[in-house]
């Protein structure tokens, strides 16, 4: 009897799924109930009706069963109701809490993710974590749209040779004449440097005195002014 | 006799010469074969197409030193019983250039000879370095397979030989590119949320900035030493701007700015909201500011950027834009490599694509659902309103502009010096088509 009020059951959410698939023009959503662990599977929406219906279970996402699960095989609008779902339950602890957007938002945009998470307590440190697990899911969703490969965040581990930090390390021991250093000191200031300053610092460093020239330049590089190719040629030539 | 040993050794050294410019660097390959991908297919030396099956082996990538253009792929594959070493012939470019390259390279399945494009990517280590050999499809839409190789590059990064050291010196500097990246709205589609619950709305906007913060990070950082994030509504939540800007001024001297927000002046402003800082008032030297590109709404093509602050190109919005769609399309596009022409280009194309196939009433329909108006009265309305529009000067054109390079105008600007460009304009033209009335 009671295989048959199963069977019944599932037949009843077969057909209401059907009917609502029916309902909507074009419509790629469905919404599986799983009767043996009270799962939800939220997938896709794409017209109104189904896109308001997605938008209310993301914001009633608490009063859902606590277990979601979710297809493997993730399309996007899979994954962006999953990542509704997520923002609503980050919400509602936010609210909880009661903390203020103005100091989350300070607090994210200038701390650590560490120091950040330290700040808050850990029920809301856990929505957090689980809303940033959503958006890596999106993260993969475009690197696979691109058909990028995750080597492409290694991060460049530049080696800066030993002899660029010892030569520049021995032109912290070299004085510059007053004229020149003062030139270089009020120009590291201004918003550029022309053809004539460098001239400047050449003549006024003399041609062959390669540590007044080059300490004096590397000041200028150190203030974040750029020499181009022309301007390095320059240089050289008196080097 | 003595012609015949001459021939000979003649023959034996011209072999020597031959073999002596060959490297072979052994490798590993993985062939992917993503589902709704193209097949991976190689031409072999032999003129027939070889269709790769799915998963790994050996592979030695052999270099022809002299002539890179004659370069080959050594293949291990078995058929049926017997060894079968297929060589897939691939023109590249100079080995130190390909190899010595310090930033991501692309080459290009037509100028490889091949159906198949190739990114490599260098990660630079002590001894050898790491190589990643991505190939995809020749529209790169998808990655169809990746080969691992160790090298140890000829040509070094720095130059160590007499008066090379401020070249050098300004290299390691210039290495230290920031981005100052400011959120307040959502950053892209897949992350908006519905606005009609009052009473969470701060909230839900401190979520989804955070979202986007964390969405574009890993692009942000691979390209970027330092990234100061300004998140939040300019009148609420917005401190220490200026502080952020004065910071990275002060420290690096290649600097980008990224703007995903809403409408309004995009000029900096003290805490945001106070009155807008100068160029001198941030220290900025000219050209130290290089690329801006806004998704704010009417904030057209930016060229303010290059007056007021000596950026060497800026990009935005014509009119309410639907940026969701765009705007993190065009960051992950520069990320990528892609100079700022063919980064906005890009974007635009696969973003009208999409549009056109389906996403515009699902777009359309979150707007309306979000603001209560729906702005656009078709798609056609939607992509005029959203059309990208850049600025740049001619001294750096937008499609010299790349994340890897460092701009400098080589002198002073003059206003007439300015080029504003439309995106479908730029495409008309790449296209070769003359626009009529």
């Amino acid at each position: 009897m009671k295989r048959i009020w199963g069977m019944l059951i599932i037949v009843a959410l077969a057909a209401l799924a059907i009917i609502l698939t029916t309902l909507g023009i074009g419509a790629k959503s469905t919404v599986k109930i799983n009767k043996n662990n009270d799962s939800i599977t939220v997938i896709a929406a794409s017209n109104k009706s189904q896109i308001k219906q997605q938008q209310k279970l993301a914001v009633q996402a608490p009063l859902l069963p606590s277990k979601i699960e979710f297809e493997k095989s993730r399309r996007p609008e899979d994954l962006q109701a999953d990542y509704q779902v997520s923002a609503a339950q980050l919400a509602r602890q936010i609210e909880k809490y009661n903390l203020s957007p103005s100091n989350l938002n300070q607090w994210a945009s200038e701390l650590s993710h560490t120091e950040f998470m330290q700040k808050l307590p850990e029920e809301v440190q856990k929505a957090y974590r689980s809303f940033e697990k959503k958006i890596e899911a999106i993260q993969k969703m475009h690197m696979a749209e691109d058909g990028m490969d995750p080597a492409f965040f290694t991060q460049y581990k530049i080696q800066i040779p030993s002899w660029i930090k010892d030569h520049r390390q021995a032109l912290q021991g070299v004085g510059l004449p007053t004229s020149v250093s003062s030139f270089v000191s009020d120009k590291s200031h201004a918003p550029e440097l022309t053809n004539q300053d460098i001239r400047y610092v050449l003549n006024n460093c003399g041609k062959g005195n390669t540590t007044c020239i080059e300490k004096s330049f590397a000041i200028l590089i150190d203030a974040n002014h750029a020499l181009s190719e022309p301007q390095l040629e320059m240089i050289k030539e008196y080097l | 006799m003595k012609l015949h040993f001459l021939k000979l050794l003649t023959l034996i050294v011209a072999l020597l010469l031959t073999v002596g410019c060959k490297k072979s660097i052994e490798g590993k390959m993985n062939v992917a074969q993503p589902e709704g991908a193209p097949d991976l297919v190689m031409k072999t030396s032999d003129g027939k197409l070889l269709k790769l099956p799915k998963g790994d082996m050996k592979v030695d990538l052999v270099v022809d030193g002299k002539h890179p253009e004659k370069s080959y792929l050594k293949l291990y594959l078995r058929k049926g019983n017997r060894k079968y070493r297929p060589e897939i012939p691939v023109r590249l470019p100079n080995i130190n250039d390909l190899l010595g390259a310090n930033d991501p390279v692309r080459l290009e399945g037509q100028n490889l000879g091949q159906n198949f494009g190739i990114m490599l990517v260098r990660q630079i280590r002590p001894g050898k370095d790491l190589f990643t050999m991505t190939l995809h499809d020749k529209e790169f839409d998808s990655m169809l397979g990746k080969m691992t190789f160790e090298y140890e590059p000829e040509k070094v990064l720095y130059d160590a030989k007499k008066g090379e050291f401020l070249a050098s010196y300004q290299k390691v500097k210039r290495k230290q590119r920031a981005a100052v990246i400011r959120i307040n709205g959502d950053v892209d589609r897949m992350l908006a949320l519905p606005k009609k619950f009052g009473w969470l709305e701060q909230t839900l906007d401190h979520i989804v900035n955070y979202g986007g913060m964390v969405l574009v990070s890993p692009w942000a950082y691979v390209r970027y030493a330092n990234v100061k994030w300004i998140i939040g509504d300019d009148n609420k939540s917005e401190r220490n701007t200026d502080e952020k800007w004065k910071e990275v001024v002060k420290k690096y001297p290649v600097i980008d700015y990224f703007a995903f927000v809403h409408s309004g002046d995009q000029r900096v402003r003290t805490d945001g909201n106070g009155p807008r800082m100068t160029q001198h008032e941030l220290g900025l030297k000219n050209n130290q500011l290089r690329l801006v590109y806004t998704g704010a709404c009417s904030s057209g093509s930016g060229t303010e950027w290059i007056k007021d602050y000596s950026a060497v190109g800026a990009g935005g919005q014509r009119n309410t834009s639907a940026s969701p769609i765009f705007q993190f399309q065009v960051l992950k596009k520069w990320a990528y490599g892609y100079d700022f022409e063919t980064s906005v280009v890009k974007t635009w194309k696969s973003a009208v694509a999409k549009l056109r196939a389906l996403e515009w009433i699902t777009f359309a329909k979150y707007w309306e659902d979000k603001t209560g108006i729906l702005y656009w009265k078709n798609v056609d309305d939607l992509l005029y309103d959203s059309e990208i529009m850049i600025s740049y000067t001619n001294q750096v054109p937008a499609k010299n502009l790349r994340v890897s390079q460092s701009a400098i105008l080589t002198s002073n600007l003059d206003e007439k010096d300015i080029i504003e460009k439309e995106v479908t304009e730029i495409i008309a033209e790449r296209n070769g088509e003359l626009r009529v009335e």
